[in-house]
């Protein structure tokens, strides 16, 4: 999935952004990048029983949009697929985070105003019915 | 290439307006508020002069007849695309077949669709701007009806599939509850032909944005004003955001629809930078005018004209790191 | 606030034009002295003049006064007002050559709604009236307010009369109107703070001809009487 390019990259943004450590997870792949402490042994794969909606690119996190204010997301809260659960700003422009799947809010991450990286987790999510 | 399905009164398309036509009594027309025009034309990576759709009055619904991305912007009027909800000034692309639809107004007074490169109708006399007195210009010289169809000027746009979206300006004057906005304003030649008292209610009063109010104009209620003595002037050339006072001593703030010259006294000037804030009060709502000097006045559309330029370049670096991702 | 005149404005003083901002993107000079064609023909000087100045976009001419339009806004008005006033003051004028045409009009009746308040408001009977106001050649002085709009000169005193208080908010395209010193025919439907004695049914604005206005500033207005509906 990633070259050591695209790490380093990621490397440059989480220093950019003050981040202390990453996760991304692609698939049954997992892999955990942390700055300044000793590298952490690697994990063996994990199979999330829950789905985990991660930023789609560096930004901070807003829980609304800026004109619509709107309740945050509760634990318990029903997730429609496709709906957005916040939006990551950068500079003076805004992308959406959406839930591609349907199901229950287990955990929201961040809080409004977090700084994000590309992967960081924001919404954990059961799908069970 | 959009279908109307639903026209509200008076959509129009607008550009940036009509320029060097004032010498035949042509004024600029254009749209209302600029910045929702800036705005949406840079998110889907345009060229500032590309048109759009000024849409004042909801609901309104459009059906896209081919694969386009769009950009909505202006007032929020909880659009939704094939019954998804938009965020405010938002821009997504459409896939044919799905509808656009415009409903109850949650904040401001009048939207901008604007499309893939530009609305494509005829230049006339330099502008795509609908020149209504005259009907010529925009879309066959007239507001929109139902079963009109606008081409886009297409071209090559990459968005996020969720879409890609941008924040309006802040603005640096005081929020106050019942005003809708504090609005600048640069005192005009006839300002000292005011009483004093005069003076102090046009600063100091709010002004009801009457329902006499259009693209010509809006007409304001509020406290009468008096000048010291009534000064017949000549007729001159007037821009948008001039402050007449008729003698009926209501003033009538000249917006993008004027006539290109007037003779009323004049006591002031919406800044440039305001217009656009101004655009998005509707009939009903208050304003409350507050005094800029020059200085003030450049260095709010130099602030402005940032904040359109960075959302451009930013909204450029999203649309190619999307791109990327997906090549 | 303060209680000299506003900053953006030069002091006024008689025989000195009036130079004044409309916005950061608009300045207004407006000329000292009667409003007669002397005048005018220096600020047609003035316009073609100030056409050249560095962002302008136009130069608009009014009655006895001048907007510039910008490009972007110019930082250093003073210079502006400095240049305009010595060029005025030089007393340059352009004679613009035009051509006369003759004008025929319907006076009164439902397309001349105000021809009687005029009367009236005048002390002129409504035949005074319309011998005055179709005595004179009127000179172009300014095209504007709507497309192909001429703003007439050598309106006779006697037809002077303050613009309405409210304007009204349509009149029809070929109107005939009087207001303070001027007088001029609209060239399509619109708002009017002017009072209304006539109509004709020639078109002042037309896309298929290049340039869409039919008159230009210099050119000069005759009308007739062809009926007068008392």
């Amino acid at each position: 999935m990633t070259s050591l390019a695209e790490l380093n990259r990621v490397l440059g943004w989480m220093q950019a952004a003050g981040l202390a450590s990453i996760e991304l997870r692609d698939g049954d792949q997992l892999l955990r990048m942390v700055l300044d402490s000793a590298p952490a042994a690697p994990r063996a794969a994990q199979v999330a029983p829950q789905t985990q909606i991660v930023s789609p690119g560096m930004g901070r996190f807003l829980a609304s949009h800026p004109r619509n204010p709107v309740a945050p997301i509760t634990p318990g809260a029903t997730i429609s697929a496709g709906q957005i659960i916040g939006f990551l700003q950068l500079g003076n422009t805004l992308t959406a985070i959406t839930s591609d799947k349907p199901g229950t809010a287990v955990q929201v991450y961040p809080s409004d105003g977090d700084l994000l990286g590309y992967g960081a987790p924001v919404l954990s999510l059961d799908q069970g019915v | 290439m959009i279908e109307i399905l639903t026209a509200s009164a008076l959509a129009t398309v607008q550009d940036n307006g009509r320029h060097s036509q004032y010498r035949q009594g042509v004024g600029t027309a254009g749209a209302m508020d600029a910045v929702a025009l800036a705005i949406g034309n840079a998110l889907l990576g345009n060229a500032s002069d590309a048109a759009a759709i000024e849409i004042p009055v909801t609901p309104f619904r459009v059906r896209f007849q081919s694969d386009l991305c769009f950009a909505l912007t202006g007032a929020d009027c909880t659009a939704e695309l094939d019954g998804m909800p938009l965020p405010a000034d938002w821009a997504m692309q459409a896939k044919a077949g799905q509808v656009l639809s415009l409903g109850r107004v949650r904040s401001g007074c009048r939207a901008y669709l604007c499309l893939q490169g530009g609305v494509d109708v005829p230049v006339v006399l330099g502008s795509r701007s609908t020149q209504l007195r005259e009907a010529f210009g925009g879309h066959e010289g007239r507001p929109l009806r139902n079963g009109d169809t606008i081409r886009a000027g297409g071209g090559d746009v990459t968005l996020p599939a969720a879409g890609l979206g941008a924040l309006l300006p802040s603005v640096d004057v005081p929020a106050e509850s019942g005003i809708a906005a504090a609005i600048r304003v640069l005192v005009a030649a006839e300002y000292p032909d005011f009483t004093p008292s005069s003076q102090a209610q046009f600063w100091g009063q709010p002004w009801k944005v009457t329902a006499q109010s259009n693209r010509a104009g809006y007409r304001l209620a509020g406290p009468q004003l008096e000048l010291h003595s009534a000064r017949e002037l000549r007729s001159h050339g007037v821009v948008p955001g001039v402050i007449q006072v008729p003698a009926g001593g209501q003033p009538i703030i000249q917006l993008s629809d004027a006539a290109t010259m007037g003779g009323y006294p004049k006591i002031g000037t919406v800044i440039g930078a305001d217009l656009w804030r101004l655009a998005q009060v509707s009939p009903g709502e208050a304003i409350r005018f507050v005094q800029v000097d020059h200085s003030a006045a450049l260095a709010a559309e130099d602030t402005l004209a940032a904040h359109i330029a960075a959302v451009r370049a930013t909204a450029a670096l999203q649309r190619r790191a999307h791109q990327r991702m997906f090549a | 606030m303060s209680r000299d005149l506003p900053e953006p404005m030069l002091r006024e003083q008689p025989e000195q034009p009036r130079i004044s901002l409309m916005g950061t993107a608009a300045v207004l000079f407006e000329a000292p002295g009667p409003f007669d064609l002397p005048h005018q023909r220096r600020i047609w000087a003035l316009a073609e003049y100030a056409s050249g100045l560095p962002d302008v976009r136009e130069a608009v001419p009014g009655m006895t006064n001048l907007t510039l339009l910008f490009a972007r806004p110019p930082r250093n008005i003073a210079a502006i007002a400095q240049s305009l006033t010595e060029v005025w003051h030089s007393g340059i004028e352009v004679d613009a050559e035009g051509r006369t045409m003759e004008l025929p009009i319907v006076y009164g009746g439902e397309t001349g709604p105000h021809l009687r308040e005029v009367s009236h408001a005048t002390g002129l009977s409504i035949d005074d009236v319309v011998a005055i106001h179709t005595a004179p050649v009127y000179t172009v002085f300014a095209v504007g307010s709507h497309a192909g709009y001429c703003y007439l000169g050598g309106l006779d005193p006697r037809l002077f009369l303050p613009r309405r208080a409210v304007p009204l908010l349509s009149i029809p395209g070929g109107s005939l109107s009087i207001a303070g010193s001027q007088t001029g025919v609209s060239a399509s439907a619109g708002p009017s703070g002017w009072h209304t004695i006539g109509f004709t049914d020639t078109r002042f604005f037309d896309l298929g001809r290049d340039p869409a206005t039919l008159l230009q500033p210099g050119d000069r207005i005759h009308f007739h009487a062809q009926t007068v509906i008392r």
